[in-house]
């Protein structure tokens, strides 16, 4: 045993090995069972494929190199199932680009063979360690931070929630910002439901939705007779939101007039009613929201510049669906469920082709048109247990097929590209058998040498240089090879 | 885009609700009179396709909306309160309506307020 002494890793991790090599399999198990894992082994990625969604894996030792594919192109798979498992990568061939998509999908490492015990098990040491940390940290947030129906996992999703969770403590001003059918509103509901401020309510101006006749007297409230069918005095939301939250969705829409009401409202905490004189004070928390660029429209002189100063002290930029893919599938399984549920169904199932068509989608509405796209599905056959992507509206179905010809046609042209441009046995014929030219039969003699020559430096190539390995794929004798390539070194010489 | 009223059949401001809803041009799809038939029709709709004006003549009303918040999943609404006392605001506007009205006008209001949600969703549609 090597440096490390047995226990350094109080947790009982479920290790899983991935190796087709049964002597680096059995090597791994040697290794590690001092240390108490739970240890399971796979000889492929089918394998450890069906092993995934029940080992509950802590850490994955994968190889690249396995009988029915590349390590690498499961990475992802592995890296969202359920219990997203860290992932070692080992290999015996180590490639530039193959560190580059390990490192892409997160992998903790990218180690070469042979490996020494020390170096492996300092890295599964290292790997566990950190997940333990992550897992204490998760459990920490989400024991005080309640995030609703705010669903998915992807980097930028939780960088929006740790963002909502820092500033709803806090009285400040929050301005959500992101395109339409990202989920503003829910986060706003979020942040008000983990702030001091959640036993009084969260009031909703929907500023889109008010003519600018309205909008004034809905956020500040009238006195009787302040303007035609002013039939009683009323208070406005600003006032109800007294003691809570204010919430301004789509304050892009707000007229001019009513920004600079509001602005005071913002830095005093104190307004009079349309028609009144009365001064009423409300300390409300705000919490704007827009799909508008209001920096844009602070140049163009459609919104206040002073405004948005004063709301956007604490920024939230919530991404496009299409921005955070990996998190189409637990919406998808988050909101069939909930529609199932409003509809009166049992919890429809689907086939793995209506998830690819929905992952394939590029949703310019959002998790608002994946909804409403889910919703339409399960309405589309209400005896079927199972989605079909037939029952998807029509225009994603279309947007599949059209992506699907396309990539083939790229592929295609690839195919054409690769075979004529880096073929690796080309030969290019030298000006010299043309100026003067040369007999046919010069020509067949200098190709023939020459194409020998090519073949064998891409043979031993394919055999990483071994000389049996290039006699069995060449089809000819050790004796031969040997002289083959002491002509070829000869000939090669100026 | 469809909307539904809710109202109480005896309630009579749904004839003068239904007249300027009509001048939007939009019409009315269905209207009805029982908050548990009500649920049975949403179970029917596009979500997201829906309007629902609610047209409140008593606090039992709003206290059974207010139960069954939930059950309105992501349907847009407005509420139109017959009275404008502390409680029943309060309640209303735990729902989070799109638009808190009275009935003691002409829903002039609600006809404007209507046109620019319609126009909105066909935009986000």
């Amino acid at each position: 045993m090597g440096a490390i002494a047995p226990g350094w890793v109080e947790t009982m991790a479920n290790v899983l090995i991935v190796d087709d090599d049964p002597y680096v399999r059995e090597l791994l198990i040697e290794f590690l069972t001092p240390y108490h894992y739970t240890l399971m082994a796979a000889e492929t990625l089918s394998e450890c494929l069906t092993l995934l969604p029940v080992g509950k894996f802590d850490l994955i030792l994968l190889d690249i190199n396995l009988p029915d594919g590349n390590g690498l192109e499961i990475l992802p798979e592995i890296r969202q199932s359920a219990s997203a498992p860290e992932v070692i990568i080992f290999t015996a061939e180590g490639s530039a680009a193959g560190a580059k998509t390990a490192m892409d999908n997160e992998a903790w490492d990218y180690i070469l063979k042979p490996f020494s015990e020390q170096e492996i098990l300092l890295n599964i040491k290292r790997a566990l360690e950190f997940r333990a940390s992550k897992k204490a940290l998760q459990a920490r947030f989400e024991s005080i931070f309640d995030r609703s129906d705010i669903v998915g996992t992807s980097s930028k999703i939780t960088t929006c929630l740790n963002l909502a969770a820092q500033c709803a403590k806090t009285d400040t001003n929050v301005l959500i910002t992101g395109p339409t059918g990202t989920g503003k509103e829910l986060f706003a509901n979020t942040i008000h439901k983990n702030s001091n401020r959640k036993n009084a309510g969260l009031i909703v101006v929907d500023c889109a939705a008010l003519p600018e006749q309205l909008v004034e007297s809905v956020l500040f409230g009238n006195v009787k007779g302040a303007f035609t069918g002013a039939d009683a005095a009323r208070d406005g939301l600003i006032k109800k939101a007294d003691g809570g939250t204010l919430f301004l969705d789509e304050i892009g829409e707000l007229p001019l007039a009513i920004q600079k009401k509001f602005l005071r409202v913002l830095q005093e905490r104190k307004f009079k009613q349309v028609g009144g004189t009365k001064v009423i004070a409300s300390n409300f928390r705000l919490i704007s929201a827009t799909n508008r660029n209001l920096d844009d429209m602070a140049k163009q002189n459609t919104f206040r510049r002073d405004l948005l100063y004063r709301i956007k002290t604490f920024h939230i930029e919530l991404p496009a669906l299409q921005e955070c893919r990996e998190d189409i599938k637990p919406l998808t399984l988050h909101y069939i469920h909930k529609l199932c549920e409003h509809h009166g169904f049992e919890t429809k199932g689907f086939k793995p082709d209506f998830l690819k068509m929905l992952e394939s989608y590029n949703w310019p509405g959002n998790i608002r048109e994946l909804i409403t796209s889910l919703e339409k599905a399960i309405l589309a056959n209400a005896d079927a247990s199972i989605l079909y992507p037939n029952y998807l509206p029509q225009h994603i179905r279309l947007h599949h097929i059209e992506t699907s010809i396309q990539n083939k046609s790229e592929n295609n042209k690839i195919h054409k590209k690769t075979g004529s441009e880096i073929n690796p046995l080309s030969l290019q014929l030298p000006d010299k058998l043309f100026n003067p030219v040369q007999s046919l039969k010069q020509v067949k003699k200098y190709t023939a040498v020459e194409t020998e020559k090519l073949y064998l430096d891409h043979v031993m190539r394919l055999s990483k240089g071994d000389l049996e390995k290039t006699c069995e794929l060449a089809g000819i004798s050790k004796s031969r090879l040997y002289s083959l390539l002491k002509t070829h070194q000869t000939l090669s010489k100026p | 885009m469809e909307i539904i009223i809710y109202t109480q059949t005896e309630n009579t401001q749904k004839n003068l609700l239904l007249k300027q809803i009509s001048k939007i041009g939009q019409p009315v799809s269905v209207m009805i009179f029982e908050i548990e038939d009500l649920f049975q029709q949403l179970k029917l709709k596009v979500s997201g396709e829906t309007i629902l004006v609610f047209l409140i003549s008593s606090e039992e009303e709003l206290d059974a909306l207010l139960e069954n918040k939930t059950r309105l999943f992501n349907i847009r609404f407005i509420i139109l309160l017959s009275e404008d006392h502390k409680d029943w605001v309060s309640k209303a506007l735990a729902m989070q309506p799109r638009y808190l009205g009275y009935t003691a006008n002409d829903y002039t209001d609600v006809g404007n307020v209507l046109n620019k949600m319609i126009k909105k969703s066909v935009i986000n549609i």
